[in-house]
Formats: structure tokens, C-alpha cells, sequence
């Protein structure tokens, strides 16, 4: 099963970072991958990999990148679901709140919360004029096509439009124009972009990043609506697997969130030994 | 053979699935057992206490009409917009939803649950019902027939962000339609042999005008993709589709009890004949 498979990547908001773990540990043990379908910010992190990047510095850029920007995540950490064990304090409520709030004000009155000025410096320092032709292993970005209203895979064009197109979380950044139809990334609608392969991309290996295990008791509308949206997705997800032929799952990351931001450097980790873990347990031996 | 009926969501569309009841009896094709999620499940829970799709059809419209939701819908609140009152109505619904569960409460359903049901009991349905709602502390679909008709029920309509979670059993339930819109594989489990899921159509609202819409949007269509692999399940689907018609508006039953008599009328002769293949 080594030789010429196709790896399917993906998560649900900062969870994609982990398969910089995921590529790293791929990369120690050997194991050659013939193309990447990826979604969400993973697209990222699999072209800077597939330029010849160095993914610890990526991970690291990642984390300040957050950091940075922490006052206008409005809450996302909160909303995604604390870690386990949390408690909620007054003040931290109220901190809560006024992000929600805000998050929910600015989503109506636009068409998301943040720009992609943020990271437009930092995408073309990374990626430059670079094409996809150029990345090896070959890439194929998934994107929600606000057209057709359908996932696609973008295998042409510039990368740094087709990473911003995978990444385009809706309502978080807006959405990509390339080629005059408009992307967003397709992690909302399925975290693994498993819809649009085929027969002929066998053998598919889908490196999995199960959903959230704690569910705390919502206290807000938008709690409620992010809760039974996550789990339609989850549904659709399980589907969705039926496809690959092999699904390595990560369940260490079970208890890491879509906006668990602060803990990044833990998430890459942790995604590092699980994918060593299970190679070494023989996962790719030959069957 | 135990041929089951899965009614599925969708507002006041619901009313469609009393012309379906109905073309089905008058065909004289047998119903055996029935579930729903949300409107399916208030129309089946009446169904399976009447076993009559006459005598349902005069009693919920005489009760649905008196259900409001009194819900704006803000999603579409466009960008460029500064009317003082699509201000304030966006304002108010920004400090709604990041205090409370819900737009609206249960009030109204309740009591339009009450005139329909009253404190009738799954004991008491002429032919086996249950109804499918959606536990968000477990994240998994939780099919109730046990206890008052109108409490399992009253779980089911709750429309996440719309109505408030209803707690039951140390779970906190909403509509079933969050993984089963149809729920036909359920039925199955319930012993149906022979499953006609009946599913109406949502509009996907595409010309989004900010990032609520947008993500309203994407998840439409996600739910239509999971339905897509609950309705494969079944031997025969119903598919209604009824383009503009408002789901929270419950006053405009006849077209809507067309629609589902029309379609259920066209899709007889498949029903028959997969009913004559299976037996």
C-alpha cells in the first residue's frame, strides 16, 4: 500500500495544522505519497511542505500568527468548546460575550470577521509566484465553489490562491476569487474532501482528526447552531470515509478543538506520534 | 409485510404530508408504522392516533395556523443596510444570541401541541409511531416513543437557534432533522420492512448577503447530503418541492396538501409495484 497513494488530509479549523505532524512523521518513516487532496488551512501547511519548507518554522509563524491576532478571534476558542476540565468564570463570561456578540454583529453586517490582509504578506513571502505544477508531491486543494455550490479539488494556478481558496474559512475570512468564481474552504461542508475522488485516485488513505469528545451544555444561540452544525458534519464525514480505503484515525487529538489556537505546538505533537505510532504499528505494511 | 411512512422536516411545508396520508389511503396502500422528525413528527404522532388522513387534515388545520414562530428572518440583514429598524433588529438578535439558547420560546407550540394532542401517550397511537430528535450532548439521533406524545414532540420541532433545546433524560434534545431529516433508517429499526421516506424539499438560500448567510447556506447543503443517504435507504422516496413557499408561514395548507397528494399520486404506481417485488 505504500507505492502511489493518495492522501487525503484535511480538519476542521486550527486542527488542519496537526498534519504538519502528520507530514513530518510520513517524511521520517519513508513513506512516499503519490498526490495530496487537502482541505482547509492543512492545504498550507502540505504546499509549504511540498515547496522544500521547513514545517516547524510554518508551525511556529502559525502559532504567533494567532497569537497576534487573538483580540479579533472573538471568542472562536470559547465556541469551539473549552478544554476538558475548564471551568467558566465571571469574567471569562463576560470576555465571552462581548466576542460573541461582536463575532455575531460583525457576520451580520459583512462578509467576515477578518480580512486576508493578515497573512497576504506572509502567503506570498511563503509561496511567492509559485504554480502548482511545481509541488511535489502533486496537490489537489479542496474549495467549496460558491457556484456550482459544490466541493471541488483546484489543481492549477497559483498556490498562494489556492491555499487562501482551501483556507477561506466562511464567516471567519472571505471568499477567494479565482478565475472569476468564488471559493471558500470545503472543511465546513466535510473536513475530509473525500466527495469528489474516485476509483481511479485508489488507494485513498484519509488521515481522520475525530470530533470534539466533551460536550459541554451550550449557553448561547450560537453555541447551539455551532453544536448541530459540527455534528451534520460529523455525519457527513462518517459517509464520507466509506471511500477511503484505509482511514488512519488520530485519536489523540480528540480533545483539541477546531479553535483550540493556543495550543498548536501541543496539536503537532501529539498528530506526530500518533501517525509514528500507528506506521510503526504497520499501518502502511504492504497487505 | 409492515410498511412503515417517514415524514420528514420542514415547517409549515409540513402540510404536504397530509396530502401524501391521504393518497396513500386512497389507494388502499396499508401503513402500518409512522416516525418524523420535526413537522413530520407533530403530522405522524396525529396520524398514528387517527389513522385517518381525513380527520388529520381537519384537526391540524384548524390548530397548525395558530402556531407564530414570529421569527425575521435577520440572516438576509444586507450589509449597506442603515434603516433604524433592521439595526435595531440586528442588534437585538446579536445580545439574543450570545445570552440565550433560542429566538423564541416553546410557548406557542405548547400550546398548540395541547389542542392537538393533548396528554395523549405513544401508549395510546392506534399504530405504532416514534419520533426522531437529536441529543447535542452526545451528538447522536435519539428516537423517543415512550411517554406524552406532545413533550417527544415539542423536542423534535426545536429548531436549533429558533426554539430552545428541550431536556429530557439528561440529554438536551433538538430537532431530529440535525442527522435525520427523514428518518428512515430508524424506522427500519423500529420494524418496518417496506420504508416510503417522504422528505420536503428546503430552499437553499445561494444569494447570501453577509457571512451568516453564507454559513446558512453551505449548511443547507450539507444537510441535503446527509438526507441524500437517509432517503437512499428507503424503498420508495417522495421528494416535494415547493419553491417559495415560506417554511415559518402556516397559514397556506392547500397548496402545500396539493403538492404532497400530487406527488404521492404520481410516485403509486413505483410504491405498488416495489410492494408487489418485495412481498
Amino acid at each position: 500500500m505504500t507505492s502511489g497513494i493518495t492522501l487525503v488530509l484535511g480538519g476542521l479549523g486550527v486542527k488542519g495544522i496537526a498534519h504538519a505532524g502528520t507530514l513530518q512523521a510520513l517524511s521520517t518513516r519513508g513513506i512516499e505519497v503519490c498526490r495530496i487532496v487537502v482541505g482547509g488551512i492543512a492545504g498550507g501547511i502540505a504546499a509549504h511542505a511540498a515547496l522544500g519548507g521547513n514545517l516547524d518554522s510554518l508551525v511556529s509563524g502559525l502559532s504567533s500568527l494567532f497569537e497576534r491576532n487573538n483580540a479579533r478571534l472573538w471568542g472562536m476558542e470559547r465556541l469551539s468548546g473549552p478544554p476538558v476540565g475548564e471551568r467558566r468564570l465571571a469574567v471569562a463570561s463576560l470576555s465571552y460575550f462581548l466576542r460573541e456578540r461582536l463575532f455575531c454583529r460583525m457576520n451580520l453586517a459583512r462578509e467576515s470577521v477578518l480580512g486576508w490582509e493578515i497573512v497576504d504578506a506572509d502567503l506570498e513571502r511563503m509561496f511567492g509566484e509559485a504554480r502548482a505544477s511545481d509541488l511535489r508531491p502533486r496537490i489537489a486543494f479542496a474549495a467549496f465553489d460558491l457556484t456550482t455550490w459544490e466541493e471541488v479539488l483546484l489543481e492549477e494556478g497559483r498556490v498562494v490562491d489556492l491555499v487562501k481558496a482551501a483556507a477561506a474559512f466562511p464567516g471567519l475570512l472571505p471568499p477567494v476569487r479565482i478565475d472569476g468564481r468564488q471559493y471558500v474552504s470545503s472543511t465546513l461542508f466535510c473536513e475530509l474532501p473525500l466527495g469528489p475522488l474516485g476509483d481511479a485516485d485508489r488507494p485513498i488513505v484519509a488521515v481522520d482528526i475525530p470530533g470534539r469528545v466533551s460536550r459541554e451544555r451550550p449557553t448561547s444561540l450560537l453555541e447551539v447552531l455551532t453544536l448541530a452544525d459540527e455534528a451534520r458534519g460529523d455525519a457527513l464525514k462518517r459517509l464520507r470515509l466509506e471511500k477511503a480505503d484505509h482511514v488512519l484515525r488520530l485519536d489523540g487529538l480528540a480533545s483539541f478543538h477546531w479553535g483550540s489556537y493556543r495550543r498548536i505546538p501541543q496539536l503537532v505533537l501529539r498528530a506526530r506520534e500518533d501517525v509514528l505510532e500507528k506506521i510503526d504499528a504497520g499501518f502502511f505494511r504492504p497487505t | 409485510m409492515k410498511v412503515g411512512v417517514s415524514l420528514g422536516s420542514g415547517g409549515s411545508r409540513g402540510f404536504a404530508h397530509l396530502g401524501v396520508l391521504r393518497a396513500l389511503e386512497d389507494a388502499k396502500v396499508p401503513i402500518d408504522l409512522v416516525n418524523g422528525s420535526s413537522i413530520g413528527a407533530v403530522v405522524g404522532a396525529t396520524y398514528a392516533l387517527h389513522h385517518d388522513a381525513e380527520d388529520v387534515a381537519h384537526l391540524v388545520q384548524e390548530v397548525l395556523p395558530k402556531i407564530d414562530v414570529g421569527f425575521f428572518n435577520l440572516f438576509r440583514y444586507p450589509a449597506s443596510g442603515s434603516a433604524f429598524l433592521r439595526n435595531w433588529l440586528a442588534e437585538a438578535f446579536c445580545n439574543l444570541s450570545a445570552l440565550q439558547m433560542s429566538i423564541v420560546s416553546h410557548r406557542n407550540n405548547r400550546r398548540a401541541l395541547g389542542l392537538l394532542l393533548g396528554a395523549r401517550t405513544f401508549a395510546d397511537t392506534v399504530i405504532p409511531f416514534s419520533v426522531a430528535t437529536f441529543d447535542l450532548l452526545a451528538g447522536e439521533t435519539v428516537i423517543l416513543k415512550e411517554g406524552r406524545l406532545a413533550d417527544a414532540i415539542l423536542a423534535s420541532i426545536s429548531i436549533p437557534g429558533i426554539f430552545p433545546p428541550v431536556e429530557r433524560d439528561g440529554r438536551l434534545l433538538v430537532d431530529g432533522a440535525v442527522q435525520a431529516d427523514v428518518p428512515v433508517r430508524e424506522l427500519r429499526v423500529e420494524g418496518a420492512e417496506f420504508v416510503i421516506g417522504v422528505r420536503l424539499v428546503q430552499e437553499v438560500l445561494k444569494d447570501y448577503r453577509n457571512g451568516f448567510g453564507l454559513l446558512i447556506a453551505i449548511d443547507q447543503v450539507k444537510s441535503d447530503a446527509v438526507c441524500a443517504w437517509e432517503l437512499a435507504a428507503a424503498d420508495v422516496a417522495i421528494t416535494i418541492d415547493l419553491p417559495g413557499y415560506d417554511m415559518a408561514r402556516f397559514g397556506q395548507s392547500a397548496v402545500a396538501m396539493e403538492a404532497g397528494y400530487d406527488a404521492a399520486r404520481r410516485a403509486l404506481p413505483t410504491i405498488v409495484r416495489r410492494l408487489e417485488e418485495a412481498r
